[in-house]
């Protein structure tokens, strides 16, 4: 398969709409973290987008559920031959983003699709000490510290009537002028299109995030926190629940459901 | 992309190399060639003690040999057994494999690690030595000691451990003197004692009057060797002792006695009187009542 630019481009694009735009967050507290995403009852089993390699390190993961499994297999099947080579305590997060970063690159370099997913892997020693790496599709890492946000892809929706109405007349004239440009070009899609805004959920989380996040949070802090982001910033999550999973040392992870009220 | 496909392929191809001397080897196996190393615990860590001998058949190579070698900050390994094996298995580990596993992980491998890893190279390359791991393993916080077989079987040893073909005379040693909690300088002693023993019996285990033992002693902070001097010194105090018990006179005992005689004379001669003492001498008088 000749790997050409426009199909790196259409391998982003795919990955990035199957990625989705639902937002997996992470939130470093006092005591422990906290993972935030969303759950339907019917489709979702408790902790799905969650693995945990040994009890002080976690992978969550945010896309398209068969990648994500598929994934979680492979590299628990590595973990599993590493501890067995060199012991169970020497497996940590530096390692495991270097093995799924080269799993991830290759298979977005190689094959014909990107993996959708992307995930975060938390590595915590103690509360003061807590290594968070973010893990794109692509292979890309980030080194992060505090908070992580993942998945949350930039969406388009149509106006409504309401807010059309309210849309200032040379804005309308400028979408029908080049709606006719694109007619005129010949494409076929350019008589479905209508005017849209776009949404950007992960980027709206962050600024969020930095903005309320605070050194030492209280567990009924930090849950709030990460309720109120998932609510305020991705407007999708209104009529839906969202699962919150606590994580603290030495105890049993803890799952909390939230439904906007 | 995976390291552990890379750390196979490159086992692989020593086992390659190597497939063609198996029946050979399983003859060898049964013995134990030229050599005595030993650990032991003592207090506060490991004391480790190797001689200094290499042998090819009947023949002495070298009185010169170094064989402990420091895997890590606080761990050693010691090899007995073919030279070119142990020298092959300390080359992998330490220039190969555990750099390489380190920067993955990004984390110290410690004494633990290092077991795991001799067994997983010695179960797939049949290496002719024995060799013994001691080490401080910071995760449980206490010291181990471990001793591997040419299958890649490993044993984790709670006290002490001796190798090579010295081995049941050193064992006989330690097992009457060890203690539980025995100081630094106690276990050092206990060393060189049982070297002296492997010595004495074994012809393939240089005397280590003669040729100081590498001795090093392992704590929770560091690895430190002990100066040849202090080698020397403790095997021919040792040795002095054991023939003063056995009442030999012709032994070392004696010979060291005379050897210092002439000193002593020339030291007497330095604190030796100028005039010589004269005795008046005394004389009963009747006279007085």
């Amino acid at each position: 398969m000749i790997q050409s630019p426009e199909l790196f481009f259409y391998k982003r694009m795919d990955a990035q709409k199957r990625i989705g735009k639902d937002l997996l967050i992470l939130v470093a507290f006092k005591s422990g973290l906290i993972f935030g995403s969303k759950f339907n009852e019917r489709q979702s089993k408790p902790g799905q987008w969650l693995m945990l390699i040994k009890p002080s390190l976690i992978i969550g993961g945010i896309g398209d559920l068969r990648d994500f499994k598929s994934v979680m297999l492979i590299l628990s099947n590595f973990c599993q031959n590493m501890a067995g080579v060199l012991g169970g305590h020497y497996l940590t997060s530096a390692g495991i983003v270097n093995f799924a970063t080269g799993l991830l690159r290759q298979t977005f370099e190689e094959k014909a699709n990107a993996l959708a997913i992307n995930f975060i892997v938390a590595d915590w020693q103690s509360a003061n000490d807590i290594a968070l790496w973010f893990v794109d599709f692509d292979g890309s890492i980030k080194q992060l510290k505090n908070f992580a946000v993942s998945g949350g892809s930039d969406y388009e929706k149509p106006l409504l009537l309401e807010e059309l109405e309210k849309l200032p007349v040379e804005e309308k004239m400028f979408f029908e002028v080049q709606k006719e440009k694109l007619e005129r070009a010949g494409l076929p899609m350019a008589g479905t299109l209508v005017p849209s805004k776009s949404y950007r959920p992960k980027k709206e989380a962050i600024a969020y995030l930095e903005k309320h996040w605070k050194p030492n949070l209280k567990k009924k802090d930090a849950i709030e926190l990460v309720k109120k982001t998932f609510f305020e910033c991705n407007p999708e999550s209104h009529d839906k629940t969202i699962e919150i999973t606590l994580l603290e040392c030495g105890k049993k992870p803890e799952f909390i459901y939230f439904k906007k009220e | 992309m995976d390291i552990l496909r890379e750390i196979d392929r490159k086992i692989l191809k020593l086992k390659a190399t190597r497939s063609g001397i198996g029946a050979e080897q399983k003859e060898i196996l049964g013995k134990k060639t030229g050599t005595t190393i030993l650990a032991l615990k003592y207090k506060n860590g490991i004391i480790m003690a190797a001689d200094r001998r290499c042998v090819t058949g009947d023949k002495i190579f070298s009185d010169e040999m170094t064989k402990i070698e420091e895997t890590d900050s606080l761990s050693c390994i010691a090899g007995a057994g073919q030279v070119s094996d142990f020298q092959l298995l300390v080359e992998i580990l330490m220039n190969d494999l555990i750099p390489s596993l380190e920067k993955y992980w990004d984390v110290e491998i410690f004494v633990d690690g290092q077991a795991n890893l001799i067994r997983y190279i010695m179960r797939n390359i049949l290496l002719l030595v024995w060799p013994i791991l001691a080490g401080w393993d910071p995760y449980m916080n206490k010291s181990r000691i471990f001793l591997f077989e040419p299958l890649g079987t490993k044993f984790e040893i709670n006290n002490f451990i001796a190798g090579g073909s010295g081995e049941p005379h050193a064992l006989d040693v330690l097992k009457k003197l060890w203690t539980k909690n025995c100081s630094k300088e106690e276990g050092i002693e206990l060393a060189v004692e049982a070297l002296l023993a492997a010595s004495e019996a074994d012809r393939n285990t240089s005397d280590p009057r003669l040729h100081s033992p590498l001795v090093k002693i392992i704590s929770s902070k560091s690895i430190t060797t002990l100066p040849p001097e202090s080698g020397f010194n403790m095997a021919w105090e040792q040795s002095k002792q054991e023939q003063i018990r056995q009442g030999d006179k012709n032994g070392i005992s004696a010979y060291l006695t005379k050897s210092l005689a002439p000193k002593r004379a020339e030291k007497n001669k330095k604190t030796a009187r100028k005039k010589p003492l004269v005795f008046k001498e005394k004389k009963n008088d009747d006279s007085k009542p």
